[in-house]
């Protein structure tokens, strides 16, 4: 006579039968490891959504104008007058400076760094946006 | 006397503490990935043309975006998404004209932002954004 052990036999279907999960499980951990980015996301600065398919210039001077009215220039918060910051940070007619503003603020909020840009004789401004689908 | 003596069973490694951390990794990664992408859009601003003196064959349109979702070009008010506009921004193109835009100080970045995409998809390159106006 043979006696089988169901209880082993029971596991050991039970292990094979959660191969397939663990793979789809594997293959979800790739996709979102190298599909997605990890970014520090700031609810003070969502830029607007845009058509737009020129790349951003990463090398560039960044000027951030959060959603509280704060100015932040490479980094560091520019508390009294903007053209002065931008001199300081050696910023010319010929350098790029792109602009983070906020989708929500309204477009008086761009005018310090039109006017900051009319003084230096920047002849461009690039404004970051987020690709729209 | 012999005694029997049974082999040892292999041990093998449970996978189950291996599948714990790939589902933590799993989590970490759809809950903290992003998959929006960063562009730009380059204007030109007001000092653009001042350091040039040439004479340029181009004539420059200004435009006033206004809150109510309208253009005003020349004192006529068009409805952004207008067939009318959309004749004139086409007329434009055909005149190599460039675009000076304002906007009304209560219109938000993202109108704004829309309307120069809007322009572009017409065919309009040259747009030049200077400081809001008060209604």
């Amino acid at each position: 006579m043979i006696v089988t052990n169901n209880n082993q036999y029971s596991k050991n279907k039970l292990d094979e039968s959660m191969v397939p999960a663990i793979n789809v499980i594997f293959l979800l951990l790739i996709f979102f490891m190298l599909a997605g980015h990890i970014e520090a996301t700031n609810d003070q600065l969502k830029v607007s959504k845009s058509i737009s398919h020129s790349d951003l210039k990463t090398e560039s001077n960044e000027l951030q104008i959060l959603a509280n009215g704060k100015i932040i220039f490479n980094s560091t918060l520019v508390s009294g007058n903007l053209v002065a910051a931008l001199k300081k940070a050696g910023i010319s007619k010929d350098s790029s400076l792109i602009c983070a503003i906020h989708h929500e603020l309204p477009a008086s909020a761009l005018d310090p760094v039109l006017k900051a840009a009319n003084e230096l004789g920047l002849k461009k401004l690039e404004l970051m946006t987020e690709l729209s689908h | 006397m012999l005694l029997e003596i049974y082999p040892q069973k292999k041990q093998l490694i449970s996978i189950t503490p291996l599948i714990d951390v790939v589902f933590i990794l799993l989590l970490f990664f759809m809950l903290s990935s992003t998959f929006s992408k960063m562009k730009q859009i380059e204007l030109k601003t007001a000092s653009s043309n001042t350091s040039h003196s040439v004479k340029t064959d181009h004539k420059t349109i200004k435009m006033l975006l206004t809150a109510e979702d309208e253009i005003l070009i020349g004192g006529i008010a068009y409805p952004i998404t207008s067939f009318e506009l959309q004749q004139l921004f086409s007329e434009l193109v055909v005149e190599n004209s460039h675009i000076h835009l304002a906007a009304e100080s209560s219109v938000s970045i993202q109108k704004m932002i829309s309307f120069i995409d809007h322009a572009r998809q017409a065919g309009l390159q040259n747009i030049k954004i200077s400081e809001s106006v008060s209604p």
